[in-house]
């Protein structure tokens, strides 16, 4: 595995350095790395991210390199140690989303959408639905900018075929 | 895009939003319709219908007695099932099939009825010939197309406590929803279900714990939907005492797992196998085994004893999730459980329900089913 180096630089202009093996986590980089559009000197510009939001990508993907250099090794690892691993990885995903807002949740959705991190993508709408699921219609709304589109006679048609719902 | 302002949420896009929403359990979703017209239209979108089963992983029980409730063991909550105006009152209903979160309800009058509890769908079938309970149902559909059900119903040529009646030949028959007709299906006939005899459904196939005629060799039988044939699948991992508890759920959504109690030890085990696919070698793997004082005892019904056959499912965590009843000391109550176990400890107990022994099969006939709530509508 190489432990090349290379620069991201942020919509804000902020600068990262990412050993190449993490930044690969992201498909877009990775293709990128691919045809040689990478220049050793340069920052590879994300006019979508910002910089508070790419550094809570690159620790994301920092943390799982590991976990693709080990997959090489995986015939041999007993299932005890399978089984420990993943649950340190759970953990330190759980301990990452834990402090965060909802904002920053959704800004880091767009982020690896963006970048095309499918399992950053997993963890966040995971955790943005376990966030919502006790929540009411109204709630849902502010936190998704929706408007109500419903007349008040079919919210109540919809609001009585599921009162059990909304107990 | 991103909003340059922390404090001001952006707007997602349409396709991460869906990519929330399939993973918010039911109920939630059911209160989410009110949302807008966009968000209610998206649940009753085929392709998103099956794209949030997919990642439903928690299972529930539900439980019909005196009432049709649905146990959570996650939050320990008993809910009433919403209502459903033909169902309701009706508690001579047992469940007799699951297959994506639709049930095949039997009537002792003759009629089934598939239903979605969730989306309060019913639908009335009328079977060839008046139901009885020595048949066994299944739900199921070919793998390639995923809207395309079937109910099969079939009669091992045994009775419930596993013996052969000459001349009651083996009987079965598929309802295809598509064209609403019941056909007769022709086999010849080496085995019978093993108790308890509920089948599990995976990826549209159903299966059961099954042992031949003349070989005491239990194995795991699957009916197969897409070709509407029987196919034995593996032989079971273990060596099952006279005694012993044995019983099969889904794993995981396209494996199989196995638990089985032994008489003398009281330890419980559980395997699992490998990915199920068409045609594919299947083998099992211990996934792990228990061994505590205070573990449930699981007996398989019988008909001198006015027990529930227990039921289970593997959670999210690896738990194994248990409903049974258990006779209480004087032996007039029964009392219904559901038992969380880990791999080191028993975790959780809830009482369900305590009622009376009735010493036998009675009205209304108690039957814990576990299934996943989904937004699968009736089929028409």
């Amino acid at each position: 595995m190489s432990s090349n180096m290379i620069m991201l630089k942020s919509s804000d202009g902020a600068s990262f350095e990412i050993e190449e093996a993490a930044a690969r986590k992201s498909k877009i980089i990775a293709n990128m790395i691919e045809v040689e559009c990478v220049d050793e000197d340069k920052a590879i510009p994300l006019q979508n991210v910002t910089g508070n939001i790419l550094a809570l990508v690159i620790e994301y993907c920092n943390k799982h390199i590991v976990d693709d250099d080990d997959d090489v090794a995986t015939e041999e690892a007993s299932e005890e140690e399978e089984e420990a691993k993943k649950k340190k990885v759970d953990d330190w995903e759980a301990e990452f989303m834990n402090s965060m807002s909802l904002e920053t949740m959704f800004e880091l959705l767009l982020a690896a959408n963006y970048l095309n991190i499918k399992s950053l993508i997993d963890l966040v709408c995971q955790t943005i639905a376990n966030n919502i699921k006790d929540k009411t219609p109204e709630e849902v709304r502010k936190i998704f900018s929706i408007e109500n589109d419903f007349t008040p006679e079919e919210e109540e048609e919809i609001r009585k075929e599921n009162a059990w719902a909304f107990g | 895009m991103a909003s340059s302002s922390l404090s001001e949420r952006p707007c997602l896009p349409f396709d991460l939003v869906e990519e929330i929403l399939c993973r918010v359990p039911i109920e939630s979703l059911t209160r989410f319709q009110l949302t807008c017209k966009r968000w209610f239209a998206l649940f009753k979108d085929k392709r998103f219908i099956y794209k949030h089963l997919a990642f439903v992983q928690q299972q529930q029980f539900i439980r019909f007695s005196f009432l049709v409730d649905t146990i959570n063991h996650e939050n320990e909550s008993i809910k009433p099932m919403p209502p459903t105006l033909i169902v309701q009152g009706r508690v001579e209903t047992s469940v007799t099939a699951h297959c994506d979160g639709l049930l095949l309800c039997g009537f002792d009058l003759g009629k089934l009825l598939i239903w979605n509890p969730y989306l309060k769908q019913v639908k009335w079938i009328r079977p060839m010939n008046p139901y009885s309970y020595d048949y066994y149902y299944a739900i199921g559909y070919d793998f390639s197309r995923d809207d395309d059900y079937k109910i099969l119903r079939f009669y091992d040529g045994h009775d419930y406590e596993g013996k052969y009646h000459w001349p009651n030949d083996p009987e079965v028959e598929i309802y295809n929803f598509k064209s609403s007709l019941w056909k007769t299906l022709e086999f010849s006939w080496d085995w019978y279900v093993f108790k308890p005899y509920r089948g599990v459904s995976l990826n549209g196939n159903t299966y059961w714990i099954a042992e031949k005629n003349h070989d005491s060799n239990l194995f795991i039988q699957c009916f197969d939907f897409s070709v509407e044939k029987f196919e034995p699948v593996c032989s079971l991992p273990l060596t099952f005492g006279v005694s012993d508890f044995i019983a099969l759920s889904d794993f995981r959504g396209d494996q199989l797992s196995l638990l089985h109690q032994r008489k003398e030890t009281m330890e419980v085990e559980i395997w699992i196998t490998s990915k199920i696919k068409n045609g594919g070698v299947v083998s099992w793997t211990k996934l792990f085994n228990v061994m505590r004082p205070n573990l449930p005892v699981l007996h398989a019904s019988t008909y001198i004893c006015d027990l529930d056959d227990p039921v289970y499912f593997i959670d999210k965590n690896n738990r194994i999730v248990v409903c049974c009843e258990e006779l209480l000391e004087d032996e007039r109550y029964v009392c219904a459980s559901v038992y969380v176990i880990g791999e080191d400890r028993l975790e959780n107990t809830i009482k369900v329900q305590n009622h009376r022994n009735r010493g036998g099969p009675h009205w209304p006939f108690i039957c814990s089913y576990a299934h996943r709530p989904s937004l699968v509508p009736v089929p028409k």
